[in-house]
């Protein structure tokens, strides 16, 4: 493919240095002279010094024959005429447009950006993520009305030595213990006589509402 | 959005017809060149404010707002600015400045009306020329 990145900062430099090394045939745009040839030194010769939102700058770019726009700038106003420039005047097939200020992503979904990075979204995400459900981590996501996932839970060392028959556990409804993979690393599947151990990791289909609950109860409940 | 000389010029013009503008501009040192009796009176309301973010539109009654226009130096703040007061807050008449020749004629066919001081000037210019 050939990709047009508009912005050299951070985030438009370790784009470009995945995308060159997936294959792609890459150019980026910035205004700034010295950032572009930093740029070049580093990955050869990929970089257009100019504005983004100039159409003429974007030819130059090779945006005419590119199938993806992304815009990496800190400015959203930037990204987005970057991208709708892309779109409506030289009919790019897809945009992809960092989102900076969260105010403004609905906007560029609206507008018909194709993947919108609300990168406050992202770090909100994964800090509450972090913060709220400690110990727990959503392995994938399943298909279906009903919003589940696979999840995996590490019981803490801390908890007793004992461990508890599944049965005694009162598992959130929509929940079903799937595996459990103990300290040694022996995977087994559980059946409602198998002990829940501290240092098990319990692999789990779940609904989003009743992750928190899941993980209270093995955490609290195999401590009794 | 805008108190430079344009928005200032706007502004004033709109008064006189009887309409009341609020005018948004982050440096409030702009607003000194507001025609004084206007402000005084509530026709003109100065808002220290980013015409790009939501809180700020709201503090300027966007909500309400008959027409937003967008007139500061920078095309793609007005665009950006312009197009939330269209797809968020459905502004019934939008007018975006936009200098780039390229990117007025593109929002027009979007359906924004983009004005360019450039084109504007410059025509005027040729017809007093061969007036």
């Amino acid at each position: 493919m050939h990709i047009v990145i508009v912005g050299a900062g951070r985030i438009g430099v370790s784009l470009a240095g995945w995308l060159v090394s997936e294959g792609h045939e890459i150019s980026v745009v910035d205004w700034d002279r010295s950032s572009c040839s930093a740029l070049d030194e580093s990955l050869g010769s990929l970089s257009v010094t100019g504005d983004g939102t100039e159409a003429g700058v974007l030819s130059r770019a090779g945006v005419n024959r590119a199938d993806l726009l992304i815009a990496t700038t800190s400015r959203d106003d930037v990204n987005l005429v970057a991208c709708q420039l892309a779109r409506h005047h030289f009919s790019v097939a897809r945009t992809v447009s960092v989102v900076n200020n969260h105010d403004h992503a609905q906007l560029f979904t609206m507008l018909g950006i194709d993947i919108p990075v609300d990168i406050t979204q992202i770090v909100l995400g994964r800090v509450q993520e972090g913060l709220s459900l400690q110990g727990l981590m959503r392995l994938m996501p399943l298909s279906g009305r009903d919003a589940k996932s696979l999840v995996a839970i590490k019981i803490p060392l801390s908890l007793g030595k004992e461990g508890r028959p599944i049965k005694d556990l009162s598992l959130p409804d929509g929940t079903l213990i799937s595996l459990i993979i103990a300290r040694d690393g022996n995977a087994s599947i559980p059946n409602e006589n198998t002990l829940i151990r501290a240092g098990d990791e319990v692999v789990a289909v779940t609904t989003v509402q009743a992750e928190e609950e899941l993980r209270y109860t093995l955490m609290r409940e195999s401590e009794e | 959005m805008g108190g430079d000389g344009l928005g200032i010029s706007v502004a004033a013009a709109l008064t006189e017809q009887g309409h009341t503008v609020h005018i948004l501009d982050p440096r409030a040192e702009a607003f000194g060149r507001l025609p004084p009796g206007e402000v005084e009176q509530g026709r003109i309301v100065p808002i220290v404010g980013d015409g790009t973010l939501q809180q700020d539109l709201e503090r300027a009654y966007i909500k309400d707002a008959h027409v937003f226009m967008a007139l500061t130096d920078i095309d793609t703040r007005n665009v950006l600015a312009a197009q939330m007061a269209r797809h968020l807050y459905q502004v019934p008449k939008v007018i975006c400045r936009i200098d780039d020749p390229t990117t007025q004629k593109m929002y027009n066919d979007l359906g924004i009306v983009a004005l360019s001081s450039m084109t504007l000037v410059s025509q005027s210019a040729v017809r007093a020329a061969s007036a």
